[in-house]
């Protein structure tokens, strides 16, 4: 009976972080910075069970030069001061809702990325929904890491790179944990400060812990650090 | 008959020795190469093969010095 109730605690666990995981999140990986690239929003799923009809995403300081695109979802309007994009809204034209909850959707726009390499933005996303009977719920997807609402989308700003090996110095103001090694710097094959050496493939820090005169890269990254990193 | 006689010749001087000069000593370029453990950068005529687990050496930075 103990075991019955621990796989059905383990399967609910799975079943609540799949549909934690589906909410607007961006999909299109993470940004590199001083580049126009692609930006991409998924949009998980609906508000319980009324098709997305509306999209509008906030553009957060750190990026310019926004440029929209149309997608089968709607096409884009913006909000400007100025010459700059405040805000894109994808609004779904009334003869395309859905009379349910079914559709995924993926919405992109092209910025450039100001901010500095091993930051992370956060993009102010809000949701509405509309049911069939004309009722519209808004979903704001603002809240910071470590709030209890709606998570707001993060794009993770990793430093500008090209395939092989990259010599990457942090400037003068920048830190980063060693917990986040992962996040900004997980795509590469391997990160050197040093004769230390970090990867997120166990295959290879496991060659690392077998090389003599090599260490695991430990501890937080410092301003002025340089790094060797291969991807 | 000269027609035929004239491609002959033609042919035997394409047909020359177009074989490549020996590659040179590496062991002359790199006198520790089998000993130092360096990027491959640093021994661009090695192989990528890790020896018994170890880094291959297509993972150490450039100018690596363990």
């Amino acid at each position: 009976m103990r075991l019955i109730c621990a796989a059905l605690f383990g399967i609910s666990l799975v079943a609540t972080a799949t549909v934690a995981e589906a909410h607007v999140s961006i999909v299109s990986g993470s940004a590199v910075t001083a580049k126009s690239q692609k930006i991409t929003f998924g949009v998980g799923h609906g508000c319980d069970g009324a098709d997305t009809v509306k999209i509008r995403v906030e553009i957060p300081a750190g990026i310019s030069g926004v440029r929209p695109l149309a997608s089968d979802f709607a096409t884009p309007s913006v909000e400007k001061t100025g010459d700059n994009v405040t805000a894109v809204t994808w609004d779904k034209p009334a003869e395309a809702l859905q009379d349910g909850d079914v559709q995924y959707y993926e919405l992109t726009l092209r910025a450039r990325v100001d901010a500095p390499a091993f930051s992370t933005l956060l993009w102010h996303v809000y949701q509405t929904c509309r049911t069939k009977a004309g009722v519209e719920t808004v979903v704001p997807w603002i809240e910071a890491p470590g709030g209890t609402g709606d998570p707001a989308p993060a794009l993770i700003v990793a430093p500008a790179h090209l395939p092989g090996w990259n010599k990457i110095t942090l400037d003068a103001t920048t830190t980063v944990a060693a917990t986040s090694l992962p996040t900004y710097l997980g795509d590469a094959q391997i990160v050197w400060r040093g004769s230390a050496a970090f990867s997120t493939n166990a295959n290879t820090m496991a060659m690392v812990a077998a090389t003599p005169g090599v260490t695991a890269l430990s501890g937080d990254l410092a301003p002025n650090d340089v790094l060797w990193v291969k991807y | 008959m000269r027609a035929l006689l004239f491609c002959a010749a033609v042919l035997a001087t394409a047909c020359g020795d177009n074989r490549a000069a020996p590659p040179p000593d590496d062991a002359a370029v790199i006198p520790d190469a089998p000993a130092a453990r360096t990027a491959c950068l640093d021994r661009p005529t090695d192989l990528a093969v890790a020896p018994s687990g170890e880094l291959p050496c297509d993972l150490l930075p450039p100018g690596f010095k363990p």
